[in-house]
């Protein structure tokens, strides 16, 4: 049996994982700001990446998986160690709202990841042989149910990122005692600032509607070529 | 002051126990929890009812004895403090107040307030000690322990092992306990012959009792009456992981005989 | 009876050497053949189950609490004394036995001090090597402070808790054995009876806490180092659970119980606020090294402190005593303290209470300073009373902290039931009339760790097990007639249903014990003690109030069989300070003062007094063991 201290460990590492991925994703997606023609070049270049994506892909669905099976036993096991629960609900004010929910949060951002999966990826269309993933992510979002839905799921997202990523250092042991005060501060900033970061795109493509560049993709790559 | 207690009753393991509500009057503000406690109980037993238990010994906050959940929070509202610490004038007058007993599998309630603690001694018998037989140990200045190393192992020593931290805990994890004596010992250089067995046997009888995970909610340290850092959690997961890493051979009993 | 103290022959330094010499040992193997009873884990109950686990003896450990750990010995606060002379002050191993004679009044065995102060040196080095994260200066060097009754700085502390720290030293110490399978812990397991089989001491009987279950647990020899007995005055600054119980029984089934009239009261307690408190708290005597204690001159002077001038203070410890000043010993800082209280000048309600002011040390030191020494014990200071000792001084009042009597043992600490050794607070030893500050710590880790390995090493391989049927187990008619005798008296108790509580009779019981047998006591008030306390005892025992059943945890029927004790002993205690017709010590006679300071009479009582009980009913005989002074002159004791 993994002993607590490994479970979180991993934990912690697989959430590091994680993070490190959103940063990137996050990246990436802020170049919808920059146009259709910068977004898609950059989609396409992911996808050209051949042999190597999928297996960035597989190391990532890797790590999720790592990430909710443990997530899964590490609650099983504390849901296990107090078996009756309080008369009296209270706290001593350093428990978060967000630190309680860790696994509500995980659940609702892994439902969300399978039907964003199913929508973005899957769902991706061609035009000239150049996927035109601008055009569906703001197409999509010009839709206030589901402009409105990923932003609440954003919060969810930040709300498990805040106690997340204030947590990684306490639990891979590398926390010194003249930090700690700033980490819970700093966890919630670099939570909130990816998780505010993503929501920004549905907002950006539901309030201002903007329209595609005016020359199309397969141009635009043309262009590039030349440099 | 008047106060309205809601009390726990158990009557021992097996009874499945219920909230019963006294009253405490004329309690002076001066009067700790427990000295009020004693009034009902006094109440009780001048009227032939049993009295409610409650764990008590030294009644200064250093046993560690005493400890239970008043209105959700072990030994009462106030930081730094025991049960037997915490004095009436910290209430409001006429107030209600909710009794109950530390909460966790590996803490079984024996009677009323009463729960069986002896899971965080076997804690300490599977390592947290260091090997030197009585005898003739070298004279306590012939190795100095820097000023800084001494007093941070002090803190940490600090730990009256009453359970608080658990209690508190969402998950009812010992972490905070258990850091605080591996922390002790890991500080110190007379700590480090053992230092990964110790850290790797602790961890595992800390799990096998049945306590949960720590996924740093910090509520342990808000609610010790011995302000034990959180810091030792750190240091605790880094001491594991190390010596995990280093895959020390577990030492399974290293008594001499 | 002639008691025998059984001390070596030799010169005073030699004594020990010559004891650990001549000492027989069990080899090894054998060793792990003979079974040892440990009743109580404070500092001496602890570290002799782990220095006797060490030597691979089979050791079962019993306490009341629910953790080894929570022994009272955890609430020491001040410190451990050890002549190290790491400070170059001029102490040595004899300054320490002499500053522990004369701190006594030269009511104590010569030899047993001077060992005491021999194994202080060890004691420190071996708790530094089991980790005990004693206070340090910067150089990595150990930290030493003063106590009371001593011109020099040996004291070796951990903040203000060095208690818990050398006990959780010990108790770590023990749970290695416990691992090793050498140490098996009976916690929550009260001792009841002393089981004696043919004159020899053979077991105990034991009420399991948590079921009621009685017990019985046979062993080759059988220690007590079940602590102090001050709760017999209800009010102490021992914890709720201290008791006479476990030596009681044993003075019932044949030991001898010496000097119980001795009592410590401390001078630096917070006084007592209201009628439904349940003890007192003790602020470390380390305060007095800084504090300095005062009262108004003018009777009822109702000023708040900081009106208060210089000139019209009395720093009546500083004037008295000027070479020791506020360092004066406890007994004579707690007299000097009740004389000004007595004579009106008290402050703080009721008038009982003398000021600890710590106004010019933050003066000199400034306030980090203090804070870093002592902030502890003002957080404490402050919970408890509301009040701020930064900004206006301390209110502290004398009360029952110690005791310097027990079960009488010889320098082997052997009571006169051989194969029952007595260590720690529960013996007589090593105090005679008056402890000294941070000297308990240490005589209870010398007789757990150092001295009972060659006690019991040698009543082993001299007694036990020579005699053919040694083996005994729990059948045996003794250990029946024991276990039936404890189950009657606790069925007792329950049947009573009486309308008193448990507490009630303790209280008034710690009331006349504090009035009559308290700071000063006279022969007509110990007479009528004699008298009274019977009579609160009759009552008790028609009269009480036990709730609960037997077959579960039931703390009234525990309280109610300590407080049943508790009547019994606070009758002997009180024939001893009557029959001990002088004064010494903390035992103070009106009738033997001079200018308000104790007179000793060396004459007629340089011996302790050693009670023998003579069955149910009987007067108690008084027999003495005649002290003898090869090193020290007795001399008036004085710190002026
Ligand atoms: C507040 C306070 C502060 C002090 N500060 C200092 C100081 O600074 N320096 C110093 O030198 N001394 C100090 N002392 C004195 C010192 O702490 C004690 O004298 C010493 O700790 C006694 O240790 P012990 O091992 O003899 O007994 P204890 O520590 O009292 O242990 C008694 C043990 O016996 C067990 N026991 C008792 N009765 C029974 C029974 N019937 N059945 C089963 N088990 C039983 C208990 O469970 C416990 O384990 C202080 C005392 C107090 C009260
Ligand atoms: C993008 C997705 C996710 C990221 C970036 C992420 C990140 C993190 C991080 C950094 C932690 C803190 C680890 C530590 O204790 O140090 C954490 C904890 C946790 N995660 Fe996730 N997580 C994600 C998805 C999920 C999912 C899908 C689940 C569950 C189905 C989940 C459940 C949990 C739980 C229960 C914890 C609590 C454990 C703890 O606080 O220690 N997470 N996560
Ligand atoms: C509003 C913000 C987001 C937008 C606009 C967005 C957009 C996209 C798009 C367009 C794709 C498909 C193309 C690609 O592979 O890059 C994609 C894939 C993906 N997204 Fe997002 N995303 C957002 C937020 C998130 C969040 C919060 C998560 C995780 C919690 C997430 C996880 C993923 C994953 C796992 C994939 C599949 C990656 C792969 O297999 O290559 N996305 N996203
Ligand atoms: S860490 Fe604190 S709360 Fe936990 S047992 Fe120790 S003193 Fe009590
Ligand atoms: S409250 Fe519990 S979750 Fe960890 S930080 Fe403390 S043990
Ligand atoms: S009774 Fe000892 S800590 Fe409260």
């Amino acid at each position: 049996m993994m002993r607590s201290i490994l479970k979180k460990f991993f934990m912690a590492l697989t959430g590091l994982g994680l993070l490190g991925f959103l940063v990137t994703h996050l990246a990436g997606n802020l170049l919808i700001f920059k146009g259709s023609g910068a977004f898609n070049l950059y989609a396409d270049n992911l996808e050209h990446l051949g042999l190597l994506l999928i297996v960035a892909e597989l190391g990532l669905s890797a790590i999720f998986v790592a990430h909710i099976v443990l997530a899964i036993k590490v609650t099983l096991e504390n849901k296990a160690a107090r078996p009756i629960a309080y008369q009296v609900k209270n706290t001593a004010g350093q428990s978060t709202f967000a630190s309680r929910t860790m696994m509500i949060t995980g659940v609702l951002i892994l439902i969300f990841v399978v039907f964003h999966i199913i929508h973005f990826k899957l769902g991706a269309k061609k035009d000239h042989g150049v996927t035109v993933l601008w055009e569906l992510v703001v197409n999509t979002f010009s839709n206030p149910v589901y402009a409105l839905g990923y932003v609440v799921f954003m919060l969810i997202l930040g709300t498990h990122l805040s106690h997340g990523a204030s947590s990684i250092l306490q639990t891979l042991g590398i926390l010194k005692p003249h930090w700690r005060a700033n980490s819970r501060v700093v966890g919630a900033l670099i939570g909130w600032g990816i998780a505010l970061g993503f929501a920004s795109l549905p907002l950006y493509a539901l309030l201002v509607k903007p329209a595609p560049d005016a020359r199309p993709a397969a141009q635009f790559m043309i262009m590039e070529d030349k440099k | 002051m008047n106060f309205t207690l809601k009390v726990w009753r158990q009557k021992n393991a097996s009874d499945a126990g219920r909230i019963e509500t006294y009253q405490a009057k004329d309690i002076s503000p001066d009067a700790s929890f427990l000295e009020m406690l004693d009034i009902v109980n006094n109440e009780l037993e001048a009227s032939g009812q049993p009295a409610i238990a409650f764990e008590h010994d030294c009644r200064e906050g250093i046993c560690g004895s005493c400890g239970v959940m008043i209105d959700g929070l072990p030994h009462g509202p106030e930081p730094g403090v025991t049960t037997c610490q915490l004095y009436m004038r910290k209430f409001q007058d006429g107030a209600t107040i909710v009794v109950e007993p530390f909460r966790a599998r590996a803490f079984p309630v024996m009677k009323d307030l009463v729960v069986d603690r002896a899971a965080f001694d076997r804690i300490i018998q599977s390592g947290g000690y260091i090997s030197v037989n009585t005898g003739n140990a070298p004279d306590g200045n012939a190795l100095p322990i820097p000023k800084v190393d001494a007093d941070k192992s002090f803190a940490a020593a600090q730990c009256i092992g009453c359970g608080a931290c658990v209690a508190s805990c969402k998950n009812a994890s010992a972490m905070l306990f258990t850091s605080a004596k591996v922390s002790q010992f890991a500080l110190l250089p007379q700590g480090q012959a053992e230092r990964r067995s110790r850290v790797l046997r602790m961890v595992d009888t800390m799990d096998t009792e049945g306590f949960g995970n720590c996924t740093n909610e910090g509520e342990c340290e808000a609610k010790c009456p011995k302000k034990i850092s959180l810091s030792n959690i750190a240091r605790l997961n880094r001491e594991y992981i190390t010596a995990a890493a280093l895959k020390e051979q577990k030492t399974e009993s290293v008594g001499d005989a | 009876m002639t008691l025998d103290a059984k001390i070596p022959s030799g010169d005073l330094e030699k004594k020990w050497d010559n004891r650990q010499f001549e000492t027989k040992l069990v080899n090894p193997a054998n060793r792990r053949k003979y079974t040892v009873i440990i009743v109580g884990t404070g500092l001496a109950g602890a570290s002799a189950a782990a220095s006797l686990g060490e030597l691979g003896y089979n050791v079962q450990s019993f306490c009341f609490q629910d953790s080894p750990r929570r022994a009272h010995s955890i609430a020491a606060q001040g410190g451990i004394n050890a002549a190290k002379n790491y400070q170059n002050d001029g102490d040595s191993v004899y300054k320490l036995f002499y500053d522990t004679m004369k701190g006594g009044d030269y009511r104590a065995r010569e030899a047993n001090v001077y060992r005491l102060a021999q194994l202080s040196v060890k004691i420190i080095d071996h708790c530094v090597a089991i980790g005990v994260p004693f206070a340090r200066e910067y150089g990595g060097l150990l930290a030493n402070r003063s106590f009371g009754g001593s011109q020099l700085s040996r004291t070796f502390y951990a903040a203000g808790q060095t208690g818990q720290q050398l006990l959780l030293g010990a108790y770590s110490a023990m749970s290695r054995q416990v691992d090793a399978g050498k140490v098996k812990v009976f916690a929550r397991h009260e001792m009841l009876d002393l089981i004696v089989v043919d004159g020899l001491a053979r077991g105990i009987v034991t009420r399991d806490l948590e079921t009621g279950k009685i017990e019985s647990f046979v062993a080759d020899a059988v220690c007590l180092a079940t602590g102090g007995y001050g709760n017999v005055f209800y009010l102490s600054t021992n914890a709720k659970g201290c008791n006479v119980t476990a030596i009681w029984r044993a003075y019932k089934r044949g030991a001898f119980m010496a000097n119980p009239c001795y009592t410590q009261i401390h001078p630096t307690c917070i006084p007592v606020a209201g009628d439904y408190q349940s003890k007192l708290t003790l602020m470390s005597e380390s305060l007095r090294n800084d504090g300095r204690v005062w009262v108004p001159k003018k009777q009822g002077d109702n000023r708040k402190a900081d009106q208060i001038p210089d000139d019209d203070r009395d720093y009546f410890l500083e004037r008295k005593y000027p070479s020791y000043g506020n360092l004066a010993p406890r007994d004579i800082a707690s007299r000097a303290a009740k004389e000004q209280c007595d004579q009106g000048r008290g402050v703080g309600p009721g008038g009982k209470g003398v000021y600890l002011d710590f106004r010019d040390a933050i003066k000199r030191d400034g306030e980090p300073k203090v804070k870093e020494k002592y902030g502890n014990l003002f957080h404490m200071y402050n919970e408890i009373t509301g009040e701020n000792a930064y900004a206006q001084p301390m209110r502290i009042y004398p009360a029952v902290h110690y005791t310097m009597g027990g079960l009488w043992v010889d320098y082997n600490l052997m009571s006169t039931i051989p194969g029952m050794f007595v260590m720690g607070e529960a013996n007589f030893s090593d105090h005679g009339a008056n402890r000294l500050g941070a000297s308990a710590l240490m005589q209870g880790l010398a007789d757990g760790y150092f001295v009972i390995p060659f006690s019991i090493a040698n009543y082993l391989s001299t007694t036990a097990g020579k005699k053919p049927g040694w083996k005994i187990d729990t059948n045996h008619p003794a250990v029946k007639a024991a276990e039936a005798e404890v189950t009657q008296r606790l069925n007792t108790f329950l049947s009573i249903k009486g309308k008193r509580t448990v507490d009630s009779f303790h209280r008034e019981l710690g009331q006349l014990m504090w009035d009559k047998c308290g700071m000063a006591r006279n022969e007509a008030g110990l007479k009528e003690l004699l008298q009274k306390i019977p009579a609160l005892r009759e009552e008790f025992w028609k009269n009480v109030s036990v709730t609960g059943d037997q077959g579960e945890i039931n703390q009234v029927l525990e309280r109610a069989g300590r407080v049943a004790d508790f009547l019994e002993f606070g009758e002997l205690t009180a024939r001893d300070a009557l029959e001990r017709r002088e004064s010494c010590g903390g035992h103070f006679r009106e009738e033997f003062q001079k200018e308000g300071e104790c007179q000793r009479d060396d004459g007629n009582f340089a011996h302790v007094a050693a009670w023998e009980y003579k069955g149910k009913d009987e007067t108690p005989v008084r027999n003495e063991e005649k002290l003898n002074f090869e090193r020290v002159k007795p001399d008036e004791r004085s710190y002026k």
